[in-house]
């Protein structure tokens, strides 16, 4: 019997590192994702046709083609593609903090992927999609559309971005929140390396705006762990500014600081009933896809 | 500072080991570009200074550690400062003169003074002189002079000393002060070196590293021709019952056999005279008898005529000849009674006073008695005395009385012990059975007084039996006479100052059962007062260069009429005379009789190469004889260094243990940062 061909290990973070077009590893993600569903659940019945399927007991008999029953004298359902109203955003942090990566990816690289994974996803879901890019302040922003160039153009938009500049969430975010005029579900890509209460304010702006909002915080393993033992010479990668200390004198001082920061964002989110999820860069890409699904069906 | 073992100073050098590991396996600092920076804004750069200053100090520590374990095993030391300062770098020539008795005889003195001054003068320019003269034990001049005819002057001056010859003493203590002279130089050693001076197997300090020892012998080639006469003691004691006096002389012949007359000689008469014939250097034994009919002191001499002596005063042997009437006894009666067996006092008087020819007055007392009439005292069934009669009983034994204690069945032990036992040789445990009858066993049959008791046929101690047998406790410094069957002491004795005390653990009347009413009762109890009574006023025997104290206000007239008085205060005065010494202190005469030591007459000596040999340093690591076992002979550096293991090398070890405890939690402390 022939070898059934394994299923391509498309969610490998490093696989994902290697392959530098957006686009296609948006696709390869995307679409190996959807393999691995055993029933789609997005072939709705909407007014753009999409293909016949067998008649099984307890289908609504409304949708039974009845010239294809006149013609074939067999009942088959007539599906059509959903087509929704949903405006989907993905705001990425592009701050100089998101350049850092102890493996062999950045959390920017690691988001970049996740925007334009969940760009792909949304756009074959006929979600109208939008992007916006920020650091200090808002770089680009590309609003909703559901033509097909647009997925392009926002993989283009976000390939071209490089992190730098400080984390400023105030600011673009409220900004974002006033460009985003059609309720819709808002997806926040950062590390959420910020002040608190600029955050606070900012998600609150969005979720005024009647936006579901899921913020993805997208942290490296080191930051998570600060496993530096030795003499070390940080440099914080947004102000240049230079630290030498010891690390293992360091850690218990920064993970006590750290996870009161973390137990902040929780709290904040809670507060604000938006989901947070945290992203370790080495975890797979498609945790980011469920979770997208889930709000989407929550939402649509 | 010095090292004993300087080759392990080289280890010091390892302490850099420490430093290269240092720098070799210093952590590098790794540089990271961080995102998360706003979490380490309490760290400071200072963290990592001060880690980096406690790496320093824990590297210096580790240095430390190596060079104090290599300076503790180099064994430093320092020298004694005093005696730096007084070293000079100038070379010494040190004259070592033999000034003891043996030196007077023929022209042996001028000979060695000669020697000495052929010495000084063969020494080079710039020398310091050093001139040691030396006799006994502990007798040594030492004069340090800068010029040869200072040294010459000193050395013309010296006289020989009647003392004898203590050469190994005086080469050892020379040896010593030579250590600080670290110059060097030479070392004469100018006598007759007599061998018997030199026999003795004792072990003195090497010669000083730098130092040459050159012996110079005198009289090497002559031979005594003479002879010299001894007595057995010189102080002799009897009593009105023993008037015939014994005396025991040897006389030793150094020279052909021939004949001499040995008189016995007291208050210049002559009580005997007898012909000895000596043989050829040899010795003749003979003993001496006369009888005295009066009581008192006597100086007296031995004699020898026909013969002359080796030395000046070897053919005279003094001594003190002393008689009493009889022995004065107070007797302590601790239960006194008219009726004789209730009296605790009746037997022991009567046994002391039996016989016409008693030398013993015995006398009973209620109360302790005026002692100064009375030469042994018997505590008779006494229970307890009088802190004051304590005190007085206690000088009185300590000034050469005698003391006989004889405890009751009835004695309280913490009254006895608490007055009494002060005194006695033991104190008292406890009675078990007051009418237990209990035998007594001689403990040590060689005991004068058991072979005073039993010797002849005098008494027998079998099926002798007392009843009221204590047991007795801190006995352990006294000597126990007799034993009771069961193994406890019966009769033990212990000396107290310059006289004796005995303890009967029973009683001497009728409570201790029928034993006052045995034939061996009445020797029994003369043979304690004799044996008491013979060591009443007992004196050692001097000799020429023994001291004696003359107290405050007593003077001491020596066989030459030379009197010295100490008037503020005691002095002690050196016996440089042969002769009969008079101490007169207060009522109180004393007289010493002193004499020459006879081994100074032995003029057999040794060859200066003999002793060259001996004290020249010995093959390293050859192994020898010592009075204590074999030994690995050490260079003379060696044993230097040994003498000086008064070291810091053990306080540099012992710094280890707080160094290595206070580097463990320092680098667990840095390892955390």
């Amino acid at each position: 019997m022939a070898k059934q061909p394994e299923k391509p290990d498309v969610l490998d973070t490093a696989t994902l590192a290697r392959m530098s077009n957006l686009q296609l590893l948006a696709k390869t993600v995307v679409e190996g994702f959807i393999l691995g569903l055993h029933k789609s659940p997005f072939r709705g019945f909407s007014v753009e046709f999409a293909e016949y399927r067998p008649y099984v007991p307890g289908d609504d008999i409304k949708h039974i083609d009845w010239k294809v029953y006149a013609k074939s004298d067999k009942h088959y359902l007539k599906l059509f593609e959903e087509e929704t109203n949903l405006a989907s955003h993905v705001i990425l942090d592009a701050s100089g903090s998101m350049a850092y990566g102890s493996g062999e990816i950045t959390k920017f690289q690691y988001a970049a992927r996740m925007a334009a994974c969940l760009a792909y996803f949304m756009m074959g879901q006929r979600d109208a999609t939008g992007l916006v890019v920020f650091d200090t302040e808002i770089r680009e922003i590309l609003p909703p559309r559901l033509r097909p160039t647009h997925l392009q153009h926002i993989i283009n938009v976000v390939q071209s971005c490089e992190p730098g500049g400080e984390t400023d969430l105030a600011q673009p975010l409220h900004a974002a929140a006033e460009s985003i005029k059609k309720r819709g579900l808002v997806v926040v890509i950062s590390d959420l390396l910020g002040e608190i209460d600029a955050l606070k304010g900012a998600l609150q702006h969005l979720k005024f705006g009647g936006h579901d909002v899921i913020v993805f915080q997208v942290l490296d393993p080191h930051e998570l762990e600060f496993p530096f033992d030795n003499l070390v010479e940080f440099t914080d990668l947004e102000t240049g500014q230079r630290l030498r200390t010891s690390g293992r004198a360091a850690r218990e001082e920064y993970l006590k600081e750290f996870n009161a920061h973390q137990e902040a964002v929780r709290e904040t989110c809670g507060d604000l009933k938006i989901d947070h999820v945290v992203y370790d860069t080495r975890q797979p890409l498609d945790m980011a896809l469920a979770e997208y699904l889930y709000r989407r069906g929550r939402a649509g | 500072m010095n090292w004993l073992n300087p080759g392990l100073v080289w280890f010091a050098v390892l302490a850099a080991v420490p430093v290269l590991l240092h720098f070799l396996l210093r952590e590098r600092v790794q540089k990271v570009a961080f995102g998360a920076m706003r979490f380490l804004r309490k760290q400071t750069n200072q963290l990592l200074t001060r880690k980096r200053w406690l790496e320093w100090l824990l590297t210096a520590m580790r240095a430390l550690a190596v060079l104090i374990l290599a300076f503790a095993f180099a064994r430093p030391f320092f020298a004694d400062p005093q005696a730096q300062a007084a070293s000079g770098t100038r070379p010494a020539t040190v004259v070592v003169l033999d000034v003891s008795r043996s030196m007077s005889f023929g022209s042996r003195f001028k000979d060695a003074q000669a020697k000495a001054e052929e010495a000084v003068k063969s020494a080079g320019p710039g020398r310091l002189f050093r001139v040691v003269t030396f006799s006994d034990t502990g007798r040594m001049q030492v004069n340090d002079v800068d010029s040869a005819g200072e040294a010459l002057g000193l050395i013309g001056k010296l006289a020989p000393t009647p003392y004898a010859t203590d050469l190994l003493e005086g080469l050892d203590r020379v040896f010593a002060g030579l250590a600080s002279q670290s110059a060097g130089g030479d070392v004469y050693l100018i006598s007759d070196l007599p061998a018997a001076a030199l026999a003795a197997n004792r072990e003195i300090r090497p010669l000083p590293k730098g130092f040459r020892l050159h012996v110079e012998a005198v009289g090497g080639g002559e031979k005594a021709d003479g002879a010299v006469v001894t007595g057995g003691s010189n102080t002799l004691e009897t009593h009105a019952e023993e008037r015939n006096v014994q005396l025991a002389v040897r006389v030793a012949n150094y020279g052909p056999a021939r004949d001499a007359t040995v008189k016995l000689i007291v208050k210049d008469q002559a009580l005997d005279m007898r012909k000895a014939a000596l043989p050829a250097d040899g010795e003749a034994a003979l003993t001496l008898t006369g009888t005295l009919n009066q009581v008192g002191e006597y100086p007296g001499e031995v004699k020898l005529e026909g013969v002359k002596p080796v030395l000046n005063g070897d053919d005279t042997f003094h001594f003190v000849l002393r008689v009493v009437q009889n022995i004065r006894v107070a007797v302590l009666n601790g239960a006194p009674s008219a009726d004789s067996t209730r009296d605790a006092a009746y037997y022991a008087v009567e046994a002391l006073n039996a016989g016409e020819n008693s030398p013993y007055r015995a006398k009973a007392y209620d109360r302790l008695p005026d002692l100064r009439e009375t030469d042994v005292v018997v505590l008779s069934g006494a229970h307890k005395l009088d802190a004051a009669d304590v005190k007085r009983l206690d000088a009185f034994v300590k000034e050469g009385g005698g003391l006989l204690v004889a405890v009751a069945p009835e004695s309280s032990p913490e009254a006895f012990n608490a007055s009494i036992g002060e005194v006695a040789p033991a104190r008292l445990r406890l009675l078990k059975d007051p009418n237990a009858s209990i035998f007594l066993v001689a403990s040590d049959l060689k005991h004068p007084w058991v072979r005073g008791v039993t010797g002849n046929n005098r008494g027998d101690l079998t099926g002798v039996h007392v009843r009221g047998a204590w047991e007795l406790k801190d006995s352990q410094e006294a000597s126990v006479i007799l034993r009771f069957d069961d193994g406890r002491p019966a009769l033990i004795e212990k000396p107290r100052g310059k006289g004796a005390t005995l303890m009967f653990a029973a009683c001497l009347d009728r409570r201790a059962g029928d034993f006052p009413l045995r034939a061996i009762y009445v020797p029994f109890v003369r043979e304690c007062l004799h044996l008491l009574s013979q060591r009443a006023g007992a004196s050692g025997s001097l000799g020429l260069g023994d001291a004696v104290a003359v107290n405050a206000g007593a003077a001491l007239t020596s066989p030459a009429g030379k009197e010295v008085a100490a008037k503020g205060e005691p002095v002690e005065v050196t016996l440089d005379e042969s002769g009969i010494y008079r101490l007169q202190d207060g009522a109180h005469t004393m007289l010493y009789a002193v004499n020459g030591a006879p081994s100074e007459a032995d003029l057999t000596s040794v060859s200066a190469e003999d002793v060259e040999r001996r004290f020249s340093p010995a093959a390293e690591g050859s192994i020898r004889q010592t009075e204590h076992g074999y030994e690995r002979v050490l260079a003379p550096e060696e044993r230097l260094k040994n003498e000086q293991r008064g070291n810091i090398g053990w306080w540099l070890l012992a710094a280890i243990l707080p160094l290595t405890i206070a580097e463990l939690l320092l680098a667990r402390y840095v390892g955390k940062t």
